[in-house]
């Protein structure tokens, strides 16, 4: 399958795949059981559309390693059962279809170490494939200023756009990529079914990164089931809004 | 069996029915019965149903409560009081609650003073408001009548102890029963009280209501159904009585010609004259935001003699505290008018009024009723209202209400049915009272009038819905809110926190919020939250009549600067009321008969003498419709039920519109136009605009759109089908669906302890209806949603009935082609687009847009 290409890395749908590497991120597992505790009595229902879809991206990316970037649960504080043995049998899958496995710490994976450590699994902070540096993006880290890699790839934001035309508004999950400092800067859509995430024509950012960035330079590509649609920069986008309402 | 009371009986035989005191105290206040009285007392004392419509001033309370106080002084006279409840009082409102509670103090300490000691017959009132300590007082000393709302009867139902003092009961009245009705809150009232009277056995229903139609149904609904009749009824209808002084006033004489700047200076002209000729003035407008426009205008225009402390505003999204005090100076007569849109139609004591002003059209004649009703105290006073137009369809409108009011034809009420939202609040509620056989649980249901035709597919999808069925087996802890054991026929409550979730989420008026809009540092509105939602940056749209572009929203504050040119946001969520399709119906038919006349060449003399009789207005009124008729007959013809005129016409840049002359009213409009646009929509892939009003809908497109050819494909066998596709992506669904959800339960608004903000409800309500359209596209609560849209918000009855006389050839589909649109056709094509419609997926959705955005980025 032809897949399109972000600097070195290639969007294949909700994964970005860079080298022989598949780089998801935003899990956010046991959401469901928060929801619930909102008074949304929602049920799991997400974990097997992950791993459905996850299948399909291995499929045809045939990559044979993973890195998890960050936030593979939803919790910060304690941890529930059900979250405990969701995250438990995902890593198993991960394990069993996967070689090489890299988790990265995201700012809601304070208790992943020790499911980590139970699987023989490492959490690191952040994760080098070829001039590609990988990190959650919750906060920009010291070490930035050493590291010899050209491409950021980040997590965190959970970007999207809302597409609104007369009554209807649809939100797709986007990728980002702008230039921060002198990196190139990829931020990743979430990959998870819950939520489509936080419209970036709307909403600040989250992300220090995209903090830095004056608004609007950030080129969008849209993701719907394996399809990419790219829109140009935002800015590009709000200046022409106003005409499909 | 239903059935209308026409026995009178005389003083002697109601005397011989009161107790010595009672008697005595009643004649030292009264002369003698009303008339209502004399119809009701009787019955009631002998345990017959009764369903009271009558108006104000005709001695409502003491109709109802009469009997029982006699009977209550009985039995405390003879020491066989004890410690129950004997009889529920039911008011939609606490402030009517309140004045109950005072209206019943000057008979029950009249009595106790004739008898020359203490009776001991407690009243209390209960509701939302009512504190810990009242509660375990009224626990260890029932009122013998208690006063509360609906919802809180439901949960008094559960209550372990309450519920007990509740197995006595013997009467129960319910006040306005005619605003309960037409809306889920009555819905929900009506298992309320199946439930109660499985718990207490049979007990007198007493129903108090204002002019509705028709009477038979709103008994129906009071008394329920059994074994698949409606319970014995007797209804007592005295309307007739009040005299009514209306008329429908022209602020210009020609309201055609005149422009709308002229009439809306004129109309304040009048309205001072009007309140100054008064004492009192209550003025209704149809909007909050036309409220606030009326006060803030006469204050502007006529500083002198108007000011804070003489007139003031009066609706629901006015604080509490505020409303309190309009009321009391009213009852203190210290106001000289007060402005009002729906709040104070109910019979909340407001003390003297002599003149009710209708701004514009109230949309139905019952409304009108009960407004103009308003004023006029005591039963032989005429109650004095005056209806002001303000455009010239209006002027219509208004003239037929005068008709039909003066005539004593009212519209019909509708009430919602089979609505399982509410009904899975119910049956949670049962079973935390105790199990059930499944068998006897349907029975019961059936009872309630809105149920009677619930068919036992729904009934068991509730209760596996309740049982948490969608959920896999080791989730079911949390999810499932009742166990159903399918082999031995039962149901019963699971968790232990199912009381507690039930007493504070159960109800079903959804939480809506509004929020304030900022311009220039002054707040010049409120825009409900669900529209706030919708409002990004650069937006306009038209607030109290005046277009606003949105800047940023902060909390419950939306910052906005005053802008101009066609709002870009359609109002879709439009205040507006919607015009009842008996009156539309019967516009229609004067249209036919002036059209009849225009063919037959009537001379204008005769034109205008037959309107004037017809239509009770005066000869300018008259001239002024005979000019718009007249107009629209020599550009085109005049359409009506005979005919359905169908306009086509194009517009600036060539854009093509076809304007739909189906005046039926917006519900209708709304069913009709949106299943017309999806036929187009699938057909050739195009977009659609719609626009709707109560007098007519358009579509319009770019290209050809085939707009008569679609429209003649709905039949009334395929309509609900096809609008069930329509309204499937639409917002309008999704914020239904939310408010479903949360009457079913499946999203808490009070839960372990914290209460949850509407806007997370709403967010998280979308996740929530995504994940029930992939789980079960028949899911009971979508389902309902979908029925709400279509049968409360929208109206598929009539517009099925709409398309029968089509098909059965009563209304005949006229063409033409017009170069600017006709007359009639003006105040619609005026209006902005409500929605544009479009069959697609969401990726052809997505790709389009992509497109369209590409396109328009590289323009």
């Amino acid at each position: 399958m032809q897949f399109k290409k972000i600097h070195s890395a290639s969007i294949a749908d909700l994964s970005l795949k860079v080298e022989d590497y598949l780089v998801i991120s935003d899990l956010h597992l046991g959401y469901e059981q928060s929801l619930n505790a909102e008074g949304i009595m929602i049920p799991r229902f997400q974990y097997p559309l992950i791993i459905e879809r996850l299948e399909e991206i291995q499929e045809k990316s045939s990559c044979s390693n993973i890195v998890v970037n960050g936030d593979l649960k939803h919790e910060f504080g304690q941890i529930s059962r059900q979250e405990w043995n969701e995250t438990q049998e995902f890593l198993e899958y991960l394990k069993a279809n996967f070689d090489d496995i890299i988790l990265i710490k995201g700012n809601h994976d304070n208790f992943t170490r020790f499911i980590a450590e139970k699987n023989n699994l490492q959490v690191e902070e952040c994760y080098h494939i070829g001039d590609s540096l990988i990190m959650h993006g919750d906060k920009i880290p010291s070490y930035l200023d050493k590291t010899e890699a050209e491409n950021l790839i980040i997590g965190h934001e959970h970007p999207c756009i809302g597409l609104r035309n007369g009554e209807r508004v649809e939100k797709i999950k986007c990728y980002l990529s702008g230039k921060y400092k002198d990196w190139n800067l990829i931020v990743m859509p979430s990959f998870n079914f819950v939520t489509e995430g936080s419209d970036i024509l709307q909403e600040r950012p989250l992300s220090p990164f995209l903090k830095a960035i004056p608004g609007g330079d950030l080129e969008i590509y849209a993701v719907e089931d394996f399809e990419v649609f790219h829109f140009g920069r935002i800015k590009d986008i709000t200046a022409v809004r106003e005409k499909f309402y | 069996m239903i059935t209308i009371q026409e026995k009178k009986y005389e003083d002697k035989d109601i005397h011989k029915i009161l107790h010595p005191w009672v008697r005595q105290w009643f004649n030292s206040q009264f002369e003698t019965f009303t008339e209502s009285q004399r119809m009701a007392l009787m019955d009631i004392h002998q345990g017959s149903n009764l369903l009271v419509s009558s108006p104000t001033g005709s001695g409502k309370t003491l109709t109802a409560f009469l009997s029982l106080i006699s009977q209550l002084t009985y039995m405390s006279e003879m020491d066989m009081l004890e410690d129950k409840v004997y009889c529920i009082y039911i008011s939609p409102l606490k402030a009517l609650d309140n004045d109950i509670e005072k209206n019943l103090e000057e008979p029950l300490k009249g009595i106790e003073k004739i008898a020359g000691k203490e009776l001991g017959i407690r009243k209390a009132v209960r509701t939302g408001d009512t504190s810990n300590y009242e509660r375990s007082k009224m626990l260890k000393k029932p009122p013998h009548i208690l006063i509360t709302t609906p919802e809180t009867l439901s949960i008094l139902l559960v209550a372990p102890k309450f519920r007990e003092k509740l197995q006595g009961v013997r009467y129960v009245i319910v006040d306005e029963i005619h605003s309960l009705a037409d809306n889920k809150r009555g819905v929900h009232m009506s298992l309320t009280l199946e439930r109660l009277q499985n718990i207490a056995g049979n007990f007198t229903r007493i129903g108090l209501s204002a002019t509705v139609h028709p009477l038979e149904k709103m008994a129906e609904f009071l008394v329920g159904y059994e074994n698949g009749n409606p319970r014995p009824c007797k209804i007592v209808d005295v309307n007739y009585l009040k005299k009514l002084d209306i008329k429908v006033l022209c602020p210009v004489e020609d309201i055609v010609e005149a422009d709308p700047e002229e009439t809306n200076d004129a109309m304040y002209d009048m309205l001072y004259s009007l309140i100054m000729e008064h004492k009192t003035t209550l003025i209704f407008t149809n909007t909050r935001s036309g409220t606030e426009s009326v006060v803030f205008n006469l204050k502007r225009r006529f500083p002198e003699d108007f000011n804070e402390t003489n007139i003031m505003a009066h609706h629901s999204s006015l604080s509490r505290e505020l409303r309190l005090e309009t009321e009391n100076k009213l009852k203190d007569g210290e106001l000289k008018v007060v402005v009002s849109s729906t709040s104070l139609e109910l019979g909340i004591d407001i003390g003297y009024i002599d003149l009710v002003i209708l701004v514009s059209s109230p949309k139905s004649v019952s409304r009108a009723l009960q407004r103009i009703g308003r004023s006029g105290h005591r039963l032989h006073d005429k109650s004095k209202g005056r209806i002001i137009v303000v455009d010239r369809d209006d002027l219509v409108e208004c003239s037929l209400i005068l008709k039909n009011a003066l005539e004593g034809k009212i519209d019909t009420i509708n009430i919602p049915h089979n609505c399982l939202d509410v009904l899975s609040q119910h049956i949670y509620g049962m079973a935390i009272e105790r199990k059930w056989d499944i068998d006897e649980a349907y029975e019961l249901i059936r009872s309630s009038y809105p149920y009677r035709e619930v068919t036992h597919n729904d009934f068991i999808s509730v209760l596996s819905y309740l049982a948490g069925d969608y959920t896999s087996l080791e989730e079911r802890y949390v999810y499932a809110k009742i166990w159903v054991d399918y082999d031995e026929h039962m149901f019963g409550k699971r968790g232990k926190l199912a009381r507690m979730l039930y007493s504070t989420n159960i109800g079903t008026i959804p939480d809506r919020t509004a929020a304030r809009v900022k311009c220039n540092g002054q707040v010049v509105g409120r825009i409900e939250e669900d529209f706030m939602e919708k409002l990004q940056k650069g937006d306009t749209f038209v607030l109290g009549g005046n277009i606003y572009r949105f800047n940023y929203a902060r909390g419950m504050t939306v910052n906005v600067t005053p802008s101009s040119g066609p709002p870009t946001i359609p109002s879709w969520f439009s205040e507006q009321l919607p015009l009842s399709y008996d009156l539309a119906v019967d516009i229609q038919n004067f249209r036919d008969i002036m059209d009849g006349k225009f063919r037959m060449e009537r001379s204008k003399e005769e034109i205008m003498d037959f309107i004037h009789e017809y239509l009770y207005v005066d000869y300018n009124a008259a001239n002024s419709i005979y000019h718009y008729f007249r107009e629209q007959y020599l550009y085109a013809q005049v359409p009506g039920l005979k005919n359905l005129l169908v306009e086509f016409y194009t517009g600036f840049g060539g854009r093509k519109f076809v304007v739909f002359h189906s005046l039926f009213g917006r519900r209708v409009n709304d069913a009709l136009s949106r299943a017309v646009a999806y036929v187009i929509a699938r057909k050739h892939h195009r977009d659609v605009m719609i626009s709707v009003s109560d007098n007519g809908f358009y579509l319009s497109s770019d290209g050809k759109i085939g707009g008569l050819e679609a429209f003649k494909e709905l039949t009334p066998e395929n309509l609900e089908e096809i609008l069930t596709l329509a309204i499937d992506k639409t917002e309008t669904l999704a914020g239904r669906f939310r408010h479903c959800a949360g009457r079913s339960l499946m999203i808490l608004r009070r839960y372990k302890g914290q209460e949850k903000s509407v806007g997370r409800q709403q967010v998280r309500g979308k996740i929530l209806l995504k994940f029930v359209k992939d789980l079960d596209d028949n899911f009971s609560i979508l389902k309902e949603a979908r029925r709400e849209v279509m049968e409360d918000y929208m109206d598929v009855k009539n517009a099925k009935k709409v398309l029968e006389m089509i098909q059965s050839g009563k209304m005949d589909l006229k063409q033409i082609n017009t170069k600017i649109p006709t007359p009639f056709a003006f105040n619609l094509v005026a209006q902005g687009y409500l929605d544009v419609l479009k069959y697609e997926d969401r990726i052809e959705f997505i790709r389009r847009m992509h497109q369209a955005v590409i396109n328009e980025i590289e323009g």
